[in-house]
């Protein structure tokens, strides 16, 4: 009988978490479902005196106007070589970092360590003014190399700590054995530690190139020239003073979330287990 | 292998990184900041394509009678939402454009930073073409005797009226507003209100409100640019408004948590309101995008007050930038788009967007083929600016852009606090605003 109490209300406990999962599901999806669809309604159905949840006349006019009316292959273009790009050199040099402020003493180990985190902490809006002044110092503006720089400033302190928290969890036995057999210091990095933290790694490329995709300050004030805008920049071009076009805007909103999804998806093996495995010491 | 980074360690890497950062930077393709382009134009887009292409074409023809090649010249589209952000960092580094359109206050608060170019030589080049130029262009770029920017256009504020909605109520646009809240009535069913005015934290509840004030005599400054909120036409504003939106409930409820200048935009181009009062930003969108709606539409002037009828425009101004290192270039590009003929090809191709500067520009068939812009030329010449009494100035554009005006107004509606205590505190915060920045 007790066993049976303790069964229907675990059931009932089930039932009750499950409901609230499938509430913040449907409330985490609306937002994607209206913008696919507002993407593919006609302008007097968006603008229409009643909300419809399923497109009464479904028309790809939004895409056509975005296709060949805009630049925004040119947008996507540039985005995607600054996100790659962000995400290569953050991946690298975070893992470099992340990996010497661990494992090796030097003076000043725990000021950087402190001092990337709290410089991380300064938002951008404080810091585009005086990095705009740098750039533009050494020409970097109007540019993607210049941007993807500038985007590694804040992808590389975040994704830095990252690591750090998951190269402690692993034991220092294993380099050091390694050290034994006659392997070098990046040696023991490249063939032991980052093997075994491809799931820290792949959190860290996730990140990298979400954060530099979807990024808006800095790409609005380095770059202006049309050829280096980027999907944010170039999106700006549908609300024209206090009017949106909002079809367009979906629809590239539609598109746009899409490489991020990609990369979520194909990283999705190891993103659960590395978001969690740095939490665990040794 | 010692795990211990030792300072010769320490020392070597540091030189290493050290000598590969200088030779990456003087490697650099683009070393230090040098401007290519003699001339450099930062365009808002105008709201019609045509009107983009004209714009363009011009500046192409200038740059071609200058003797400027393709590389020396960039014309640079620049998205609304982007130009603040942009200039504020071009500036602080000394490397503004040459010309960009300013709205209203910016070209003030530019030029008490010192940014702003005197162009009093192009201003009155203007002023001496036939018919001149409407005095009201000029509140935005004159201090001291002195222009500050080159007026580009006048943006009237009326009241855009769902015409059909009338008609089939055997109802004029009506008079005065206490007429208007009678029309409402009317008119509306909800969830299809009478008035979609703007009441959240924006821009165009400043706007809208103030255009009310005016009307029972209010105003937020003397025209000694010296604060002047606290005043009985203010107070009686408020409380009217209070009236409309509480009592009589011809303002939809929801507008309250508005936190976006283009709701009522939404609310007119989704047929839930029969009056907005905005600029022709709705009516030139409907032109491209739902003529049918646009076919329904009628502009108007303010409803009459006991003070009268006073409306709103605000200004659109070229600006030009001390740091220019080719000044004469960036004037002679003004000077070039503002020329009458060159100018009314932009200005009537934004479909009702922008008002010409230009009195004798309205004789244009443009405009006098149009009878719904027939109140547009009276609008220009006695229009006000949101600053009234003064002209657009620093502090002006700090109480715009902070909302301290729908802050009080919306602690009327929700809260029930009495309007002459919400006008006076309104004072206060445009007091302390105005002896921080003169």
């Amino acid at each position: 009988m007790a066993a049976a109490t303790i069964s229907g209300s675990k059931r009932r406990l089930k039932i009750i978490g499950n409901v609230f999962l499938l509430v913040f599901v449907i409330w985490t999806l609306i937002p994607f479902y209206w913008m696919l669809v507002t993407s593919v309604k006609e302008h007097d159905e968006i603008y229409g005196t009643s909300a419809t949840l399923w497109p009464q006349r479904p028309t790809l006019d939004n895409y056509r106007t975005l296709f060949f009316e805009t630049d925004y292959f040119l947008f996507f273009r540039n985005s995607m070589t600054v996100a790659l790009a962000t995400t290569f050199f953050t991946v690298l040099c975070a893992s470099l970092a992340a990996y010497a402020i661990v494992r090796l003493r030097f003076p000043g180990r725990n000021f950087l360590a402190r001092g990337m985190i709290y410089t991380y902490l300064v938002p951008q809006s404080l810091l585009f003014i005086p990095l705009f002044s740098i750039m533009a110092g050494v020409g970097f503006t109007n540019s993607l190399t210049g941007l993807t720089i500038a985007h590694m400033g804040f992808t590389i302190p975040f994704c830095t700590w990252l690591l750090m928290g998951f190269f402690m969890s692993i034991p220092i036995e294993l380099e050091e054995s390694a050290f034994v057999d006659g392997c070098t210091r990046l040696g023991v990095l490249f063939r032991i530690v980052l093997p075994i933290s491809l799931p820290a790694l792949a959190v860290v490329a996730f990140f990298s190139f979400t954060l530099s995709w979807n990024e808006y300050l800095y790409a609005v004030v380095f770059n202006s020239a049309p050829h280096v805008l980027t999907i944010p920049t170039g999106l700006s071009n549908f609300v024209v003073e206090d009017v949106f076009f909002w079809g367009p805007i979906m629809a590239s909103t539609a598109l746009t979330v899409i490489p991020p999804l990609l990369v979520y998806f194909f990283f999705q093996r190891w993103l659960i287990t590395g978001l969690t495995m740095g939490a665990v010491k040794a | 292998m010692p795990t211990t980074f030792n300072r010769r360690e320490a020392l070597k890497t540091g030189a290493a990184a050290s000598a590969f950062a200088g030779v990456s930077i003087l490697a650099s393709k683009k070393t230090l900041a040098q401007r290519q382009q003699k001339l450099i134009y930062w365009h808002l887009p105008a709201f019609t394509p045509l009107a983009d292409d004209a714009v363009r074409d011009q500046f192409e023809e200038f740059r071609k009678m200058a003797g400027l090649s393709e590389s020396e010249a960039a014309f640079v589209p620049t998205a609304n939402s982007e130009l603040i952000p942009r200039l504020a960092a071009a500036l602080e580094t000394n490397t503004p454009p040459d010309v960009v359109r300013l709205y209203e206050s910016y070209v003030q608060l530019y030029r008490k930073q010192g940014h702003m170019m005197d162009v009093t030589d192009l201003v009155e080049k203007m002023r001496g073409e036939e018919g001149g130029l409407f005095d009201s262009s000029l509140t935005a770029v004159a201090h001291d005797g002195k222009y500050w920017g080159v007026p580009f256009a006048i943006n009237p504020w009326p009241m855009h009226v769902r015409m059909d909605v009338l008609e089939e109520n055997g109802l004029d646009y009506p008079k005065t507003w206490d007429e208007f809240v009678e029309t409402c009535l009317k008119i509306q069913k909800p969830p299809f209100y009478g008035y979609g005015m703007d009441l959240g934290l924006t821009q165009d509840a400043t706007d809208n409100i103030m255009q009310i004030c005016w009307c029972y005599g209010g105003k937020t400054f003397n025209a000694d640019g010296t604060p002047a909120f606290d005043n009985e036409g203010n107070v009686a504003g408020f409380a009217f408004i209070n009236e409309m939106y509480n009592e009589h409930k011809i303002i939809p409820r929801g507008v309250i948590g508005n936190g976006d200048t283009a709701w009522n935009n939404k609310a007119y181009q989704s047929g839930q309101v029969a009056f907005i009062q905005n600029p022709t930003s709705v009516y030139a969108y409907l032109s491209g995008e739902d003529p049918e709606l646009m076919a329904k539409t009628g502009l108007f002037g303010v409803p009459e007050g006991p003070a009268g009828s006073v409306n709103q425009i605000d200004t659109w101004s070229l600006g030009l930038f001390n740091a220019s290192p080719y000044p004469d270039l960036a004037k002679g590009l003004a000077q070039h788009m503002m020329q009458p003929s060159l100018y009314n090809e932009v200005i009537t191709n934004t479909n009702g967007r922008f008002v010409p500067v230009y009195p004798d520009l309205f004789n244009d068939p443009w405009w006098t083929s149009r009878p719904e812009f027939g109140q547009f030329i009276d609008i220009a010449k006695t229009g006000v600016p949101v600053s009234y009494e003064a002209p657009p100035t620093a502090t002006a554009g700090e109480v715009l852009a902070t909302n301290v005006i729908p802050e009080a107004m919306q602690l009327v509606l929700v809260d029930g606090v009495d309007p002459a205590e919400a006008v006076a505190e309104v004072h206060q915060k445009i007091v302390a605003i105005h002896e921080r920045l003169g």
